[in-house]
């Protein structure tokens, strides 16, 4: 039985320890019921249960005394948070001990000696706190800390003093697949769901903690886990592979199983390299791979997705600038939750729209998408700071003082998909610099001075591009409506 | 002082501050608990919520950013009370018409309930020429000669159909997704959702015409259990748009100023003392109040439009009438209120009078809506407007193939019964593709044969027009999250562009 290396503890003694998470009820029960016993033998209708109070007190001290000799031998198995462990044992000695003191004191107050007499209660109370605590402790240590209060109701998390409950973390829905980390999107949440609850700082299994990347890199007690390139000799990718029944099998028998998309999944990730940042874009996407995907919610080809403008992220604009761009008159909105863009709108429409308002803007250029200078009096130099918001793509310049000359100041704007410029004075010399811009979709030019003509052969070099030039076509409408009007009467009178 | 009460006031100097805790411990502790209890009940008492609770009770109508990048940022729905007939208007059946005088076969009847048929109706052909239109080569009838000029910015959707057949009931379904009174309705979802652009005007305005009320009364415009700020805001075409807005005879502006500045700062005294957000919500609405007394006349006032535009949409200021009250819709959506909503009354086009018969009574409804619906999508779309706003168009169900005999008699003019099964929507503008027909009805236009879409799916898809999924859109009511598409709703996509 001797140990064949001197680190090592003996298989026997861990083979004991394995009993003390069942052997440790014992005491639990055991002195409970004789504190109880202790509580009741004081009230004169049960005074006869004095009798048993020794016995039980006797026997809830001897399998303290077994529980804590165990549990030391467990200890020896290492992979528990020592920080916890040291209290957890001393706590367990502690409530050996206590009982043992009160057992004696009981069996000495038979022969009346006041102090101790009276020492004895308190010691068996404290005894039980003793025994909570260490029991908790236990519990901690077998199921992590956060296991008695996961589910506990908010309020009483507030009386407990613990912060409001951290919701699970759920796997955030992927939006957009090509975008998505391997690591942070898709694996990470795989092992949060199936592997962390054993391989974290609380639990440590096998040395190994997989709540980070750097830590899962670094490995466990064998070693590094993860060769990057080749699943077939990482030891993850083997244990995970393993028939059921093997003992090396994980996560081990009877805990949930990873399904095999993903264990495709995680294979898929290591021969890319298990790397921390690599995007779906830059992986070759095979079709089990793809399959896999797909089992997770998520299509590589997303309906929902955002497109155009919205399918590039900006980063938030910062408040202070919002607010200064407020003060120079002007309405800011964000456009929605899922991106960082903001719609923009001149209000101070009695006032000139100049160089100190447009530079004003300038704060938050890349965020502004939408602008309205409606009404607004625009001058030319005011115009020209616009032409840096290069992420605008809808611009409303109706009923604005601009002219000809504005237009092509705008140039610039790549992403311009909607330009209105109804009510100006624009000209057709303004048409041709409309050819530049190559995102856009429709521009507006109902009561300007273009003409026909002009129209004509913009919408010949720009045949996508939607024009209007609002409802002109009175004469005819009055013509068709009219016959219209006729036979609507000749139904009438058909019908009377 | 006798001596009852001389002893008893021994008894009171003989009680001391001790006497006093002794007994509260027990209220005192209770009120701790509550405290305790109250203060993480929700279970999403983030920062962040707090930060926007905070907002919100400044001003319950700032505007919000959507879930998602929109498509639409306002929404005009034109809902025709009474519910027109499909079978006149959009939906050409011409089998029907050789079918016209037969009597319905047994088949059609089995398990139905109608409003008003009884025995065995005759069926009744369209009465109405149709036409192809556009591009799209649309079926649109010829008592919408101004409307047919349009159709290649409309989208169709030709199998609508509802829970409801009787109109308070289907109204409400069709407004709040509910047919029992006590849900928001949709404008007041979108301004909960959304908030307003523009902080001089409501967020969400009603404009009636017809001479009566919808059935469904103001609740088809209410804000059921969000907070009253959402509800709709009637305003009137004739005479003052909003009653009592006006200051009275001697009160000045200034005089108002002056007294709404002294209201506030009590208001704002209690506040401080109470903590109570509906006090924030009273001074905002007081504010508002102030100027709507300018923001309102100004934009209500159509007189100063000009000549052509009155001959766009055949509108005379003054009168109430569906043209105004699309002429004025234009101008509300020109200032940025998200939801504008008219009800034009008057197609329940039964055939029991002559003001509701299909030859008579329905006709006319249709030249009252016929050239303003068409100069609204012709004006929003020259403004530059319509690709941000989303113009609905429909009733609350559809009508019969049938001829209605009420109480199993001939009426005296031509009409049809409500029908739940199939009837017509158009939607125009705010990212919805123009010149599609959705759908389809059978033969004789009795039931939606393909691509069926539900009142809440026309529900779902308005709120997607505007960036919002209506699954998220909720507010959290009598211990439950609420919708406006309840647990149904599917968005519309083939539609959309």
């Amino acid at each position: 039985m001797a140990a064949t290396n001197a680190d090592e503890p003996s298989e026997f003694l861990l083979f004991l320890g394995r009993f003390h998470p069942l052997f440790v009820h014992l005491p639990i029960g055991f002195l409970i019921i004789a504190f109880l016993l202790e509580c009741f033998s004081r009230l004169q209708r049960f005074s006869e249960v004095r009798h048993a109070t020794s016995l039980v007190l006797l026997l809830g001290t001897l399998s303290a005394v077994a529980a804590a000799i165990l549990g030391y031998f467990l200890s020896f198995e290492g992979g528990y948070d020592e920080d916890a462990l040291f209290w957890h044992q001393w706590f367990g000695i502690g409530v050996a001990v206590t009982s043992a003191i009160a057992y004696f004191l009981k069996i000495r107050t038979v022969s009346n000696i006041t102090l101790v007499s009276k020492a004895y209660f308190p010691l068996l109370a404290s005894s039980m706190v003793v025994l909570m605590v260490a029991g908790h402790l236990g519990g901690n240590l077998t199921h992590g800390s956060e296991y008695l209060t996961q589910y506990m109701p908010g309020p009483l998390r507030t009386l407990a003093g613990l912060p409001a409950p951290v919701k699970k973390t759920e796997a955030k829905p992927i939006t957009n697949i090509q975008e998505a980390v391997l690591y942070t999107d898709i694996i990470h949440p795989i092992f949060e769901e199936r592997c962390i609850s054993c391989h974290n700082p609380d639990k440590k299994k096998g040395d190994l903690l997989m709540h980070t990347f750097s830590d899962l890199m670094k490995g466990g007690e064998d070693g590094k886990v993860l060769v990057s390139g080749k699943s077939a000799e990482s030891p993850l990718y083997k244990h995970i592979t393993l028939p059921l029944e093997d003992d090396d099998h994980m996560p081990p028998k009877g805990k949930k199983q990873l399904t095999k998309a993903q264990i495709e999944l995680i294979r898929w990730w290591i021969d890319e390299g298990a790397s921390a940042d690599k995007k779906v874009a830059q992986a070759t996407v095979t079709e089990p791979v793809e399959k896999a995907l797909a089992s997770l919610g998520v299509s590589t080809e997303d309906e929902g997705k955002p497109k155009g403008i919205f399918a590039k992220q900006v980063p938030p604009a910062k408040p202070s600038a919002i607010d200064s761009v407020k003060k120079a008159g002007f309405q800011v909105t964000s456009i929605s939750q899922d991106n960082q863009y903001l719609q923009v709108k001149y209000t101070h429409t009695t006032e000139n729209f100049g160089k100190a308002q447009a530079k004003a803007l300038q704060a938050i250029a890349p965020q502004i998408t939408w602008l309205d200078l409606s009404n607004a009096k625009i001058t030319d130099e005011g115009l020209k700071e616009i032409s840096s918001l290069r992420n605008l793509t809808r611009l409303r310049l109706d009923k604005t003082n601009i002219t000809d000359e504005a237009i092509a100041s705008l140039q610039k704007l790549d992403n311009l998909e909607y330009l209105n410029l109804y009510g100006t004075a624009v000209s057709d010399k303004a048409l041709p610099k409309l050819t530049s811009f190559k995102g856009l979709q429709s521009v507006y030019l109902w009561q300007t001075k273009v003409s026909e003509t002009g129209v004509q052969s913009l919408q010949k070099q720009h045949p996508k591009l939607v024009i209007n030039t609002g409802w002109t076509d009175t004469n005819k409408k009055d013509s068709v409506s009219k016959s219209d009007k006729d036979s609507v009467l000749k139904v009438v009178s058909q019908k009377q | 002082m006798n001596l009852f009460e001389q002893a008893e006031f021994e008894r009171l100097q003989y009680l001391t501050r001790r006497h006093f805790l002794l007994k509260c411990t027990t209220g005192l502790g209770a009120m701790a608990l509550g405290s305790f209890l109250g203060c993480n009940s929700s279970g999403k008492s983030t920062g962040n919520t707090a930060k926007a609770l905070a907002e919100h009770s400044t001003n319950p109508l700032l505007p919000k950013p959507a879930h998602f990048a929109p498509k639409a940022k306002r929404v005009i729905f034109l809902h025709m009370a009474g519910a027109p007939s499909q079978l006149e208007l959009f939906d050409y059946k011409p089998e029907l018409m050789k079918l016209n005088g037969q009597s319905c076969p047994q088949s059609l009847l089995e398990g139905k309930r109608f409003a008003f048929i009884k025995g065995v109706p005759k069926m009744l052909g369209p009465q109405a020429e149709f036409k192809q239109h556009g591009q799209s080569g649309a079926w649109v009838s010829k008592h919408l000669p101004y409307f047919s000029k349009v159709v290649d910015d409309v989208a169709f959707l030709k199998a609508m159909h509802t829970n409801e057949f009787n109109h308070a009931p289907a109204q409400l379904l069709m407004q709040t997704g509910n047919g029992r009174l006590g849900r928001p309705s949709m404008g007041s979802w979108v301004t909960y959702g959304l908030g307003s652009e523009n902080e001089n005007l409501p967020g969400f305005i009603v404009l009636v015409s017809g001479g009566k009320q919808p059935d469904a009364g103001k609740s088809a415009y209410g804000s059921g259990f969000l907070p009253t700020v959402y509800q709709g805001v009637e305003c009137r075409s004739k005479g003052e748009p909003v009653l009592y807005v006006s200051d009275p005879k001697g009160m000045n502006r200034d005089l108002r100023r002056h007294t709404l500045d002294a209201i506030n700062k009590i208001n704002e005294e209690q506040y401080k003392e109470m903590g109570d957000p509906e006090i924030i919500s009273r001074i905002s609405q007081y504010e508002m109040a102030f100027k709507m007394q300018v923001s309102v006349p100004e934009a209500m006032d159509i007189s100063k439009e000009p000549e052509s535009v009155h001959q766009m949409y055949g509108t005379s200021p003054g009168q109430s009438s569906f043209a105004n009250n699309c002429l004025l819709a234009r101008r509300l959506i020109e200032r940025d209120v998200r939801f504008v909503q008219l009800f034009h009354w008057g197609w329940d086009a039964h055939g029991a009078g002559k003001e509701e018969a299909l030859n008579f009574g329905f006709m006319d409804r249709c030249r009252e809506v016929d050239q303003p619906m068409a100069a609204l999508i012709q004006d929003l779309k020259q403004r530059g407007l319509l690709e941000d706003t989303l113009v609905v168009w429909g009733g609350e169900f559809g009508r019969t193939p049938m001829l209605e005999n009420r109480e199993g008699k001939e009426n005296p003019f031509t009409g049809r019964d409500h029908h739940t099964e199939a009837f017509t929507v158009w939607m125009a503008g705010g990212g919805v593709k123009g010149g599609v027909s959705f759908g389809e009805t059978d033969e004789i236009g009795y039931y939606g044969v393909k691509d069926k879409v539900h009142v809440h799916d026309l529900q779902a898809t308005i709120l997607n027009q505007l960036g919002m999924n209506h699954e998220k859109l909720t507010y959290h009511f009598q211990g439950r999250n609420f919708r406006l598409t309840d647990v149904h709703g599917q968005v519309v996509r083939d539609i959309l562009a």
